[in-house]
This record gives structure tokens, sequence and C-alpha cells, in this order.
């Protein structure tokens, strides 16, 4: 019984290893795919930083339109000087013997295109007003920006003012207060006012959605314009829609309510 | 034409006949309903309303250095779109107002006598050429206007329902009045501190500003650079030569590689980025070093970061652990129990 338990004893361990191995080739295949799976991860991975630097390649907004347009431009290094200002060679040169040196454009270059400003229409008319409700009207910047961005600043000259001398107070929006430089929800009509957003290309980050208004800054009350579009790039042809809500409470006197809002666009530097 | 003609002859006086039944209908028409007609059909359109203005400057810039009780002259150029459109150049002072170059003009234009410039117009108004002489000063002081355009709508457009938008579009203009060629310098770069340690599966990107101390603006160049352990540059990254301005701040950005056509001319910014690779691991030196135009060292920063693939070594392990848990609950399904076997041998 002994020899012949110990005989079986041997054989079952036998089975049991060959059984193993025969299980165990799968797992080879499971490394296998591990290897695989971490091949394919690790070149994703290390690939990355190749994207990324194809990324920051050259701009195709920024085209060269003339090389070499005054004595500072070309290279402005040079192992024969040092100078402890901020001009080159030439520049310093040019300076001492003439008293002057200027540099125009865009990094003293001239680009395909020219810093432009338009606006699509002059007039806004908000039609007849009702009382405790909104009415709105919009129109459209448009901005054309080399170099390195621009900025698009606002202010009303004014409240909107009948001839009698009555005015529209300017929107504190719904939870308020909205200001001239923090935008607010306003979609309840009987918090009265006037008041503008802008969404579109390089608005102001504070108009979240086109239920975020404030009010104009006042020039009459010495206020600072405001900044209703910029950008730290080059751009072209840049679209902001302007919205205009008026919603005049019903005290409010009845005749015909304006003023005159500027915007000025200025590049950078 | 012989067989056309009778045919217009047929509408002819068809139309003879209409026209005069028309005419008939006109003299039987109010006057008040012709008044009317002509108050409707005059006031139905105002162009004017729909107007339009485009506002195209150049140049948008323009930076001056200027001796004392010198003249210098630079005319702009203003090209419009739209009719009618009468243009206003005025002079604001500008200041900075942020570290990315943009600008905040006064509201109101400048007053002549609180600057150190004269400033005289002349040509026409789209074309303004300005001159200007700096007063007679010992020490170097800067000034910064911006020229505004603003165009005023024709007078048609005024009315009393509406409210006018005016725009302006604005040159701006940095003159630096010094005697001499020397100007002072006082750089210094903030916001440089990287941390211990970086994550290598992560691109590195700093955000160090460049700040201008002394009153005269200041266009510096420079080198980014990271250096492995063993010595060897990874990474050198000129720095985009911008225009700081007096007693304020830059963001320091990379210059992106030049195209062999632009090559002696700056390129577009890009931020100061770095994505390491699995070789560069260990402490890495940082190095931002501000020169002048002309090449003299201004100032130099360096900084330590330890760059570890983290990200690597906690799959790596979390890998390692599945792989093991994976094994044991594999072995444990795979050896049944000893004295079930020999019972189904055995029988």
């Amino acid at each position: 019984m002994v020899n012949i338990n110990s005989k079986l004893e041997t054989r079952n361990s036998k089975q049991i290893l060959n059984s193993k191995k025969s299980k165990l080739f799968p797992i080879s295949n499971f490394l296998f795919l591990i290897c695989l799976v971490c091949f394919v991860f690790l070149t994703s991975y290390f690939g990355f930083p190749k994207t990324v630097h194809a990324q920051t390649l050259t701009s195709p907004s920024f085209t060269i339109r003339q090389g070499n347009f005054n004595m500072t431009s070309g290279t402005k290094t040079s192992t024969n000087y040092n100078l402890t200002d901020t001009m080159g060679q030439t520049a310093a040169e040019f300076f001492s013997s003439t008293g002057y040196h200027v540099k125009a454009g865009f990094q003293y270059m001239y680009t395909l295109y020219d810093f432009s400003f338009s606006i699509s229409s002059l007039a806004i008319n908000l039609g007849t007003l009702t009382p405790n409700a909104f009415t709105t009207a919009s129109h459209t910047l448009t901005v054309t920006a080399p170099g390195q961005g621009y900025s698009v600043t606002a202010y009303e000259t004014a409240r909107l003012t009948n001839a009698y001398g009555d005015t529209i107070s300017d929107t504190i929006c719904d939870s308020g207060p909205c200001t001239e430089t923090s935008a607010e929800i306003w979609t309840t009509a009987t918090n009265n006012g006037f008041g503008y957003n802008v969404i579109g290309d390089d608005h102001d980050p504070d108009f979240t959605t086109a239920s975020y208004f404030r009010p104009f800054p006042d020039f009459s009350l010495s206020e600072s314009p405001a900044t209703v579009m910029t950008t730290a790039s080059a751009g072209k042809n840049r679209v902001g829609t302007v919205t205009y809500k008026v919603s005049p409470g019903s005290s409010q006197a009845a005749g015909d309510y304006s003023t005159q809002i500027i915007y000025i666009a200025t590049p950078v530097y | 034409m012989k067989k056309i003609l009778p045919v217009i002859s047929n509408i002819i006086p068809s139309s003879r006949a209409q026209s005069r039944d028309l005419m008939n209908r006109f003299l039987h028409f109010g006057r008040n309903d012709i008044i009317i007609v002509l108050m409707l059909f005059f006031g139905s359109f105002s162009p004017a309303h729909a107007q339009s203005v485009s506002l195209s400057i150049s140049p948008p810039v323009v930076e001056i250095l200027l001796a004392p009780n010198q003249s210098v002259s630079q005319t702009f150029t203003l090209q419009t779109q739209g009719e009618n459109i009468l243009v206003t150049p005025e002079l604001h002072l500008a200041h900075p107002s942020d570290s990315s170059g943009h600008v905040e003009i006064d509201s109101t234009p400048l007053s002549p006598s609180s600057i150190p410039l004269t400033i005289k117009f002349s040509g026409p108004s789209h074309t303004p050429t300005l001159t200007f002489t700096a007063a007679n000063t010992d020490k170097a002081q800067d000034v910064y206007l911006a020229l505004v355009f603003r165009a005023s709508p024709p007078s048609t457009i005024y009315d009393l329902r509406s409210t006018i938008t005016t725009p302006s579009i604005s040159a701006l203009i940095l003159v630096t009045i010094t005697p001499t060629d020397t100007l002072p310098i006082n750089l210094e770069i903030k916001d440089f501190s990287p941390p211990l340690f970086h994550d290598s599966w992560f691109p590195l990107t700093f955000t160090p500003f460049l700040t201008n101390n002394t009153p005269t603006m200041i266009r510096p160049e420079g080198q980014y650079e990271i250096i492995s352990p063993s010595g060897k540059t990874v990474l050198s990254l000129p720095l985009y030569p911008n225009l700081i301005l007096g007693n304020s701040s830059r963001l320091l950005q990379g210059t992106v590689p030049c195209q062999p056509l632009q090559g002696t001319v700056p390129c577009n910014p890009t931020p100061l980025t770095w994505s390491p690779t699995w070789r560069n691991l260990g402490p890495h030196a940082l190095r931002l070093t501000i020169t002048t135009t002309g090449g003299t060292q201004i100032i130099q920063v360096e900084k330590t970061i330890w760059i570890l693939p983290v990200r690597i070594a906690i799959i790596t392990v979390l890998f390692i652990l599945l792989f093991i848990i994976f094994l044991v609950t594999r072995g444990k399904s795979l050896s049944p129990p000893l004295d079930r076997l020999s019972q189904k041998t055995y029988s």
C-alpha cells in the first residue's frame, strides 16, 4: 500500500507539474502582452515632447514683408563691441552723431497686414423702450493686430440722457453689483439700467457667457476706460460682438435717450 | 425687326392706357397722402445707421531716442474706410498696464506743459507729421504717448434716438530723452523659483518676469538654458527681445527658431517650456541670462531642479504589484487539493 501510494503520489505530482507547465504557457503570453502595453505606453509618452516642440514652431500669422527697414534691422549681436545700453553699435553711433534714433513698426519690421480696427455700425438704435423690459441691440468690433496683440477699451461720454436731462442709470446687474471692470449675470428686467456684453474672439474673460453684463465707465465721472477685448498674440480679423441692453424703470421719464460710446484700439508695445 | 415692331406697337397702346390710368389715380391722390408717402420713403432708410468704419494705422509703435534740444519728426498714416468720416488726431499719455505689453491710455488729451517734450503737428489729419523736440535735461527720462485717431461719424448719423459709437485707433510713441548714449540699467528677475523636484512626465514651464527698475525703457536679450548633471546643455532658448518700459515688468518668453528667410529679425515669442525625455533625470541647472543688445551680461540667475520619473515609477510599481497579485491568484486556482486529486486517481 505504501509503495503503491508512493508511486501514485509520484505520478500525481508529475501530472500536476505537467498540467502547471501547460497552464503556465499562457502566462508568458501575458508577460508579452504587458511588454507590448509598456512599449506602446512608453513610445507614446516619449513621443509627446516632440509634438509639443512642433506646436511651438513658426506662426502663419506673422510674415516678414520687408527684411531691412532701418539701420537697426539685421543681426543685433556682435563680438566686436560691448555696450552698457540698450542700443546696438550702429544705433549708438548714429545717436551720437545726430542726437536722435527712431525705430518704427512692430519690432521694426513690416508685416503682411497693418494694425486695423473696424466697427460694423456707428449708430445703435435701441428702438422704443418698454418699462421693466429688456431691449437689446448689437454690432461687431473687428481687430487685426500683427506683433504681440492689442487691446480695445471703451467708455461712455455720459449716461443715457434725454433732451430734458433725465438719465437712465447704469446697470448693477441681478445679484450685483457688477462694476465697470466686473461683469455679473443680468437677466431680471426689473433690475433697471443700461449695460453691455462682449462675446467673441479675445473678449474680456469677465464676460463668461452672453448673460454677463457690466456698465460702461462714465467719462463725465472721470472713470477709467474698461478693456473689452485683449490678447497678447498676433491675430487677424478678431471679431467681438457687443450687445447693448437697456431696461428702463416704470417711473422713467418719456423721451429719446442717447449717449456716445468711445472705443479705442491700442497695439501692444 | 419688322416682325417685332408690330408686337411692340401692340404693347405701347396698352401701356399708354395704363399710364393714363395711373396719372388719373395720382391726380386723385390727396396732398396729405403724398406727404406721408414721401416721409415714409425718406424715413424708411437712413444709410448712416448701418454705416461701418474701418481704421488702419502705420506705424503702430514708434520708439524714439532723443537728445536734449534735438528734434525728430515722424509721419503716421491713417487709412479709413467709411463715408464722410472726420478724423481727429489727439495725443494722450500712456502707462504700462500689465506684463504683456498692454498700455492704459488717459481719457483726457495730453497737457503739453506736463512733459519734457514739445510736439508740433503738421500735415493733413490722415497723415500727420509730429515733430518732437526734447527739453534740456541732464538725466535720462521717458515719455510714453498714444496718438489717438478719433473717427467722428457724419452729422447725418446724429439722432436723438440712437446711441453713437465712435471708433478710435491709436499708435504708441515711446520716447527716451537722454543726454548720452549710455542708459542706466537696473533689471531684476522675478518669479523664477522652480520646485525642488519635477516629474519628468510633465513639461517644465516657467513664467518669470523681468522688472525694469529704471525710469527708461530697455529691450534686453538673453538666453534660457537647461544643463544636465553631466554638464551638457539640453535646452538653449534665446529670449524674445521684448521692450520693457520704465518702472514696469514684462513676462520673459523664448523665441521660436526662425525660418531661414526670417533669420535677421526676431521671431514669434513662445513660453519657456521644456519637455524632458527619459534620459533627462537627476539634478538639472536652469540658467537665465539677460544681456544687452550688444551682448553684455546684465544679470544671470541659476536654479537647480531634480528631474525624477515619478509617474513612470508609480506606474511600474503598480504593474509589478498587479503582476504579483495575478501570479499568486493564478497559482492558487491552478493547484487543486492533493487529497481530492489522489482520491480521483485512486478510484
